[in-house]
Formats: structure tokens, sequence, C-alpha cells
């Protein structure tokens, strides 16, 4: 299908069973180009966080996960690696963010990189520059808004550097505006982009190609806007388009955003 | 939803405030230990004491009411004694106890001991109190936090501050959403089925808290944590640091010598 050397992310027949015996993951295989921006979408309980954690070895499944050509496995150099080029937003920010002062948080990767204090320093003023947020250096995270935090949470990863920047539910708990300048900000990044979400309009508005997980099994992988005239298919795996939803207005919107 | 910070004024300008705070946390320390080595007779030594809290008070320009708003949580502990203080005996030395109290009844119920122990513990708290509201006032209390690590206090006591710091509020608004969420569907009846109810929402916080700090945990792994919460520690030790540490050191001494 692709050239394997442009391949970002190579997952083969991945599967994952929690501790009390659910089954998250039944075999995933999923192949990313490099600078590609992927949508996962699918409904709640897909598995698509659990594909997440298993992107950069937080959790262990069977089955094959290569990133930029490298097997991961548990030795710790190796999650070093693989953690460094693979940057995994969460869904609640105040979960990604657990330091007293927004500094303290955008410099924790970096300085756990080992790198010296002018480059840590000059990565989180790049980073939080990048999500609009510059100035908020020593602010208290509880004390911004949800918007702000999660702009916050991407400059946390931002500042890492890595190739692929994996987010979770970009979309939830924002109001219409914040979402708008997310997208921006998400477009303007150019990595590789793994974006899961039912939120299939938003998602739409960020990839060009998705992938449908239901059940902890791909069932369809194509061009995003091909996925969206696939009404049954859709429905079938309790991925409904919003009312209203029309395509013409997304590819304006879509437009808007580039 | 708003709560007031922990280090409500450590935001503010001053010569305090721009001390580095490792040394704010020596003079503390060695204050606290000073004043509880002082007896409680010498009336003069914690008069000094006092004033030398006021003049760091003035020139932190901390408002004197917030201190004394601080205070009044002690004074639940200070009542204790106060009730127990009739049952210290009257020739014995402080902490010796006299159950035949009503023996002593006709003969006043405060002995000169038990005055004695209540100043103690009245005066030493007030002061030991102020002490460490002007520490944790003067400096924001993550740059706190750092000084104590370059103190060489262990990463994990540190670390579990920090995090208290960064979670007790997501916490309390978790608790007011709870308790909003009861109140919204008529919560009343007996005070057993209400006990049941707050014993479910204690247990319901526990779990999402532990589940929370999985979460947390991971978000940290992904980051390459390694052990440590390295932060950029702002402050140098300046002569006017090593100055303000040897009068202070000086000025205490003095008082213990000549006047404790």
């Amino acid at each position: 299908m692709f050239d394997d050397k442009e391949l970002a992310i190579e997952i083969e027949d991945l599967s994952f069973i929690y501790p009390d015996g659910t089954e998250a993951l039944k075999g995933v295989s999923l192949k990313v180009r490099q600078g590609e921006s992927l949508a996962i979408i699918g409904p709640n309980g897909a598995g698509k966080s659990t594909l997440l954690l298993n992107l950069n070895g937080l959790l262990r499944g069977n089955g094959l996960i290569k990133i930029f050509g490298i097997k991961i496995n548990s030795s710790s150099s190796n999650l070093k690696n693989i953690r460094k080029k693979v940057g995994l937003v969460f869904q609640n920010p105040d979960d990604q963010l657990f330091c007293s002062t927004v500094y303290g948080d955008v410099a924790f990767g970096p300085t756990n990189l080992g790198l010296n204090r002018e480059e840590v320093e000059r990565r989180v003023k790049d980073a939080l520059f990048k999500v609009e947020m510059g100035g908020y250096e020593n602010s208290n995270a509880f004390h911004l808004s949800y918007g702000q935090k999660k702009r916050v949470a991407i400059a946390t990863i931002l500042s890492m550097n890595p190739d692929i920047v994996a987010i979770d539910e970009p979309s939830s708990n924002l109001d219409h505006n914040s979402q708008i300048k997310l997208a921006k900000i998400l477009n303007s990044l150019l990595k590789t982009k793994l974006i899961v979400t039912h939120d299939i309009p938003y998602a739409a508005l960020l990839c060009d190609r998705a992938v449908i997980l239901d059940n902890g099994k791909i069932v369809a992988d194509g061009l995003f806007f091909d996925i969206l005239l696939k009404f049954e298919l859709l429905e079938k795996h309790r991925l409904g388009l919003p009312p209203g939803f029309s395509i013409k207005k997304l590819k304006e919107d879509k437009k808007k955003l580039l | 939803m708003r709560h007031s910070f922990l280090d409500k004024y450590s935001n503010l300008n001053s010569f305090i405030h721009e001390l580095d705070p490792r040394v704010k946390i020596i003079t503390t320390l060695f204050f606290l230990i000073m004043v509880m080595i002082t007896s409680p007779v010498f009336l003069w030594a914690f008069l000094i004491y006092f004033l030398i809290e006021l003049i760091i008070l003035i020139i932190s320009k901390i408002p004197i009411l917030f201190i004394l708003k601080r205070f009044l949580m002690v004074i639940p502990f200070i009542l204790f004694i106060v009730i127990f203080a009739p049952f210290i005996s009257k020739n014995g030395y402080a902490g010796s106890y006299n159950l035949g109290i009503l023996r002593n009844l006709g003969g006043g119920f405060y002995n000169i001991n038990s005055v004695l122990v209540i100043m103690n513990v009245v005066l030493k708290s007030f002061l030991s109190i102020i002490a460490l509201i002007l520490l944790s006032s003067t400096s924001p209390f993550s740059q706190l936090l750092l000084g104590f690590r370059k103190l060489k206090v262990p990463s994990i006591l540190t670390n579990i501050a920090s995090f208290m710091y960064r979670y007790v509020f997501v916490i309390v608004d978790e608790v007011q959403r709870m308790i909003r969420a009861r109140n919204a569907r008529n919560y009343r009846g007996k005070w057993i089925w209400q006990s049941k109810v707050v014993g479910s929402i204690i247990a319901n916080l526990f779990l999402r808290s532990y589940e929370r700090g999985e979460r947390v945990y991971l978000a940290m792994l992904s980051r390459g944590y390694n052990g440590d919460l390295i932060l950029n520690y702002k402050y140098k030790m300046r002569w006017i640091e090593w100055l303000y540490l040897i009068i202070f050191f000086v000025i205490l001494t003095l008082i213990r010598l000549f006047i404790g």
C-alpha cells in the first residue's frame, strides 16, 4: 500500500485484554505515513484510548507496533526513545497538567529528556507561543479556563518535539470558538497527527483520512469524505452525523482553516 | 469555582518576597526552634520575637487581618489545652497531671502551673503559626518546594506536596459538584440515611482520586518521568541573603543569651 520507509506508525495484529478480562483490541492493523493526519473515530468504549496508550508503550498488548521502523519492546532505553517520538495528549487536561505552574508542566518533558536549562527554557517558550499561551508560565493550571488548559496540555507535548502527536478527544468540553482556535493550532503543526474522537465533523476539519474503530476492530479505512458518505456504515457503528450536517459546509470551513 | 490560594500573597513585591526561599526556610526553622526552647516565663523574649515577626510582616506588606484569620485555625487546639489545664498538678512540673481535681477546687480552678502551660501553648502557637504563614505567603508555593528540594529534602516528600497543591482544588471542586448534585435531588431524610450518602460520596471521591492518580502517572510516564519533578529555580544566594541570614541568627542568639 505504501512505501515502508515513509511509515510513521505500523501496527500489525494488535490485541489487548485488560486485567478484568475486557477485550479492548482484537487484532488491529494500521499503517500511518509520515506527515499524515489520521482520525480514529469510533463510539464510546470502542478501544480508541487503549490503542493510543499502546502507541508509546504505556500499555503492552500482543502484536507488533513499529514507530519509524523501531519495534516497541519493554527495555527502558527503547521506551524512552519511543516516548520521545510519540507525544500523547490525554483527554482530561487535569491529568496532563500535574505541576504547580504551567512552566513546570511544559518543562517536564524536555527536562526528562536531559536537555540543558537554556534549551528547556527556549522550548517552553516556543511551545507556549505555538498554542497562543505565551505569558502564562507562572499561572497555576487550575486557574485556567478549560480551553486554555487543553492548549497547555498540547504544549507539554510540543516542548518534547515529537514526530507524532496523538490527541485523545481534542474537542470535548470546548465551546465553538475554542474548538476553532484549537483546530487552527493543530492544523499548523507539521507533524504526523492522530486524532482520536467521536466528534466526526471536528475530526473531518483536521484530518484527510479516517479509520473507524468499533469493538476493538478497524471496520473502515479511507478518505474522510468518502467515509462521511457511507451513512449506513456510520449508523451501524453508532456514529451518526449531527442533525443539519452538510459536507459542503464542512468543506468550506476546512478551507477557511487553511 | 473560586478557592482561596494557599499562598495568596506570595506574588507581592517586597524585599522579603525577593529573598531566596532557602533563606526563609532556614530562618523560619531556626526561629521556630528558638521559640520552642524559650521558657514561658520570659515574656520579654516573646515580645521581641513578636516584634521581629511584625517587622517582617510590615516589610512584606501582607495584611495583618489575613494572618489573624489564619491564626483562628489553631484555636480549637488551644481550647483543648485550656479545658484540660485544671488537671495539671500544682507542684509538679509542666506535663504532669493530677486527677484529684475535685480536691483542688476550693483553692481555685487553675493553679500557677496550669497557667504557665496555657501561656506556653498560646504564645508559642501564636508565634509559630505567624512564622509559618509568613514563610508560605512570601514565596510562591512551587518555588518554596524547590527551596526544600535544594536543601536536600527527599524528592518524594516535595513531590507529594506539589501534587497536593495541584490537586486539592480539583478535589474540592469534585466534592462541591457531588454535593450540589445531591442537593439538587431534594436530599433530606434521617441522619442514618444521610450518613450513608456521605459515606458513598467519600468512597466515590477516593475511587476517582485513585483513578486520576493512575492517569496522571501515565501522563508522566509518557513524557519520560524518571523520579524527580525538576523545575526552574529562580533564586541565587546573593550577598544580601547571607547578610539577612547572619543578622537573623545573631539577633535570635542574643535574645536567647540575654533574655531567655
